[in-house]
């Protein structure tokens, strides 16, 4: 930290440090600059030349984006030789700007509009050609008007600097200069969507609201995302009851100020026209809309005549929904409630404590000297999470990844091995064990290093993604992570999918959990699927995508006798049979809690009201447990106090299992996990994500020796067999892949009845 | 990315890049751009491509730097490149007459090539820095300074 010394500014005498810019005191003190190319979490480009100001005795006006401050500095922001550079500056922006804000979406909320109209003169001296540029298709979610662009280049500087992907640059020079990508191509960053708020002028906007409001017409509900376990802070922007769009609402702990393109376009999902308005009762291949009363009545009669019973739940319902959607169910007797549908062990359930947990907080993650992550892509599983750890990463953290596959960082992890998840107990085991062999021997495995890092770290941290939880011996790894840890002092965390997975777990909705972590008596999931119960009920997930095995769930819900869905979208009743359907809220609409990864509660409000007759799960849950016949307790506020007391009251048992290996150990073993507009059946249903290339492409990643071996050298297609199953799918040669697998993305309807990831399959000519 | 930079083109751009220290190859991208077009004529995506995965940069660095510079063709354009300053100087002392006294003489615009794929005529937008001698003109690396139109005509005929 440099000296604090004085400055004056407008006359005032101000406290700085040494080498700020003269525009972060300057903003700290409440006095506006004017400027457009500068943005607190970029880089200093200084090339608009909006913020002049005058300095006393230097030669000319200077930028206050890029003047470092010195003591005893006089600085005027408002002087007329200050207001006459900013003018000139204006008057050269305006010349080859459009000004055409009455057909701008950008009008209302616009940095240049705001400022023309205090730093711009009313007529133009410029009568020759203006500037007309093309504008370029960047896909889906970003709309171009380009001739309005300013050449701020903050865009730029964001794909480089924070995406991490440089997708856009400038191109040309001078009047020429043109920003875009030079090759049109859609953007793909999952955070593309950021470059709308950072650009200050109406060249980058959001495509799916295009033209659909006026900036002032909308009214600002604060709202959390509901897709990840950070809980990014955010505003949904409505219109006369309609859900318009969503922008991120500063949170320098979670998000700062970016927000994902999966929290910021899922809206969408709210006006799909699959959207299940009314209760639905299925006539054989039909759907009959039914009253609430009639709907009720049919639910409360099935769970009172049906027998065996299990309700699974989407790991992004709020507490409140989760809380009661175990209580109705383990009331009526259900045996199994579980939100964990993607995971397949369900051995040593004991030795998990109380929930799960980052390890840290998210604004803590670049403390740390030391991240591994085993099992996960991060930038698909839970982006702001994959942006901390770049930046953590570009502070020193030293980054090591474990996967299946390499996937497309956007960073180079300090160590990245790509191993068959068939090694993955086995280096876990021999890091645990090189760390007690305690003379420092020639490191030169990277289990060793490994163990050896760990062990010198002061501030480690341990990662298990949704690929080691939902592994076959996911309780194997878990134990042997969690001894690893013990031994070296590092925090071992854990990365569930969905926005509430930590509340879902206190709520009680596991195997053997009740609420706040007592044990209860339960069948777990697996289990139930070998014997199917009589009545599943679905709450939010979707059982044709969101379980482990769509093929065995399948089977399971034939030999069921009834199914009940509460539902936000209508599932097609050829495929999926259900008896009856329940309308819920969806992103949006929704009003409780959700518990971030770092365990922290945070509420939401609805922002609009749902559509036809949708109602509140959890009201409808109390509802249900009146009818049948059970007292449901606490109402409202007092049920989350309730929940909130559990979080003290957790004991954790522990109990590591000691069973055998589950994972086949020959044969050609598919591995994956859903991309990420795949996670949950609302991105599912958010039109304009669904149309990028993220969430289009579907191929299958293997060694090309794999495909050597079984005659495909220079096949572009493929059959994927698995259960009786088949299909083809394009190829993507990868030499990183382990040879004995192949990775296929799952949580995909397109993959039908394929069968469980971590299983093995056959590959064969398409 | 070997079809298009070959051994020999790939040996030419490492000299650039032995000459800036390891962690900054980005600064090789002139250099490797040069050899490139040296090699093919002009520059396109997959050349650009190419040379950003061997420089490992994000290809739209490459294109930045290969659209900014006018000494970069993205077109197929003549053997040789013949540039005739207008700028202030020269024009005051005939270069646009020195243009259009070639453009005629080669029946061609500034902008285009001739037919047998001899002679670009590029548009030159800026000084040349050759003022004392102007009018001037620069064929490929020499310049060729106090213009005449028969100096002009002889020079562009010795060009095979
Ligand atoms: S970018 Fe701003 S100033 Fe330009 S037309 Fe749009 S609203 Fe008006
Ligand atoms: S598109 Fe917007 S953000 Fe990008 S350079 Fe132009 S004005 Fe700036
Ligand atoms: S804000 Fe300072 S030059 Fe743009
Ligand atoms: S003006 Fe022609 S060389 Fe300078």
């Amino acid at each position: 930290m440099s000296d604090p010394i004085t400055i004056t500014l407008d006359g005032r005498t101000v406290e700085a440090t040494a080498g700020e810019m003269l525009i972060a005191v300057a903003d700290r003190e409440g006095i506006s600059i004017p400027r457009f190319c500068y943005h607190p979490k970029l880089s200093v480009a200084a090339n608009c030349r909006m913020c002049l100001v005058e300095v006393s005795g230097a030669r000319g006006p200077a930028p206050a984006c890029s003047t470092p401050v010195v003591d005893g500095m006089e600085v005027q922001t408002r002087s007329e030789p200050a207001r006459d550079a900013q003018r000139a500056t204006m008057e050269f922006l305006l010349i080859n700007h459009p000004l055409d804000c009455p057909i701008c979406d950008q009008g209302g909320e616009c940095e240049l509009q705001d400022l023309a109209l205090e730093y711009g003169s009313d007529i133009s001296r410029y009568s020759e050609a203006r500037r007309v540029v093309p504008d370029p298709d960047l896909g889906s979610l970003v709309s171009t008007d380009m001739t309005r662009c300013i050449h701020c280049t903050r865009c730029v500087r964001f794909t480089e600097e924070i995406a991490g992907d440089q997708e856009l640059g400038a191109f040309g020079r001078g009047e020429f200069m043109k920003i875009g990508t030079y090759v049109e191509r859609a953007m793909n960053s999952e955070l593309s969507g950021c470059v709308i708020d950072l650009c200050p002028v109406g060249a980058l906007n959001a495509r799916p609201s295009r033209m659909s409001a006026r900036a002032w017409e909308l009214n600002d509900h604060p709202g959390i995302g509901e897709h990840d376990g950070v809980g990014s802070h955010l505003s949904r922007h409505t219109l006369r009851g309609r859900q318009i769009r969503c922008v991120p609402r500063t949170e320098e702990t979670i998000n700062e100020s970016w927000l994902s393109d999966r929290d910021r376009f899922s809206y969408q999902a709210a006006s799909h026209p699959d959207r299940l308005c009314w209760p639905l009762v299925r006539h054989r291949d039909h759907w009959v809309r039914v009253s609430w009363e009639e709907g009720l009545a049919l639910a409360a009669e099935i769970l009172a005549e049906s027998g065996t019973k299990a309700g699974l739940i989407h790991p992004s319902s709020t507490v409140e929904e989760c809380f009661r959607f175990q209580q109705l169910l383990r009331r009526c007797g259900a045996e199994t409630v579980e939100h964990r549908t993607r995971m397949s062990d369900f051995r040593g359930g004991g030795q998990y404590p109380r929930w799960p947990t980052l390890g840290c907080d998210v604004d803590q993650i670049a403390e740390n000297d030391i991240v591994v992550l085993m099992g996960g892509f991060l930038r698909h599983d839970q982006p702001i999470l994959n942006h901390r750890l770049r930046q953590a990463m570009h502070s020193g953290t030293e980054v090591w990844i474990i996967n299946p596959a390499p996937f497309d960082w956007n960073f180079a992890p300090t160590e990245k091995v790509v191993l068959s998840p068939r090694q993955w107990l086995t280096l876990l085991q021999s890091v645990e064990r090189a760390h007690a062999l305690k003379p420092k021997e020639a490191y030169a495995r990277f289990s060793d290093r490994l163990a050896r890092r760990l062990g010198e770290a002061d501030n480690a941290l341990f990662w298990l993604g949704p690929l080691a939880l939902n592994h076959p011996d996911a309780s194997l790894l878990y134990a042997s992570a969690h001894n690893l840890c013990k031994r070296t002092g590092t925090r071992l965390g854990t990365l569930p999918e969905g926005a509430n997975a930590p509340g879902a777990w206190l709520a009680g909705c596991v195997a053997h959990r009740g609420p706040g972590g007592k044990a209860v008596d339960g069948v777990d999931l697996p289990s139930r699927l070998e014997e199917p119960p009589d009545l599943w009920v679905f709450y939010g997930m979707d059982p044709a995508c969101d379980v482990t095995d769509p093929a065995q769930m399948r089977e399971a819900l034939a030999a069921a006798r009834k199914t009940i869905g509460f539902q936000s979208f209508v599932p097609d009743p050829q495929h999926l049979p259900y008896d009856l359907l329940l309308p819920i809220l969806t992103v949006g609409e929704r009003g409780g809690h959700l518990i971030n990864l770092e365990g922290r509660w945070q509420s939401m409000t609805p922002a609009v009201s749902p559509p036809g007759e949708v109602r509140d799960g959890a009201e409808v849950l109390v509802e249900l447990l009146r009818m049948t016949g059970h007292n449901p307790g606490f109402a409202g506020v007092s049920l989350v106090a309730h929940c909130r007391g559990l979080e003290a009251r957790t004991v954790v048992p522990d109990k590591p299992p000691k069973d055998a290996r589950r994972l086949p150990e020959k044969g050609l073993l598919r591995v994956g996990s859903p991309s990420i507009y795949q996670q949950d059946p609302v991105t599912r249903h958010a039109h304009a994500l669904q149309q990028t290339a993220l969430a289009q492409d579907l191929a299958l990643r293997l060694h090309p020796e794999t495909l050597n071996e079984r005659g495909l050298k220079d096949a572009t297609h493929a059959c994927l067999s698995q259960n009786g199953s088949s299909l083809k799918l394009p190829l993507v040669v990868d030499a990183q892949i382990p040879r004995d697998c192949l990775y296929l993305p799952t949580g995909d309807v397109r993959l039908g009845l394929l069968g469980a990831a971590f299983s093995v399959v056959d590959l064969h000519d398409a | 990315m070997n079809d298009i930079l070959h051994s020999d083109l790939r040996g030419r751009i490492d000299t650039w890049l032995e000459r800036f220290p390891a962690e900054h190859r980005r600064s090789a991208v002139l250099g490797a751009l040069r050899e490139v077009q040296k090699e093919y004529g002009h520059l396109t995506p997959e050349r650009m491509d190419a040379v950003a995965e061997y420089l490992d940069l994000p290809v739209v660095q490459v294109y930045e730097v290969g659209s900014f510079y006018t000494g970069f063709e993205h077109q197929p354009v003549g053997r040789h490149t013949v540039a005739v300053c207008t700028n202030i100087s020269c024009w005051l002392r005939g270069g646009e007459e020195m243009l259009t006294h070639i453009e005629k003489s080669l029946g061609i615009r500034a902008g285009e090539s001739t037919r047998d794929g001899r002679i670009y005529l590029k548009c030159e937008e800026e000084c040349l820095a050759g003022c004392c001698g102007a009018p001037m003109m620069q064929v490929d690396h020499v310049y060729h300074e106090n213009l005449t139109p028969e100096k002009a005509d002889k020079v562009l005929r010795a060009l095979s």
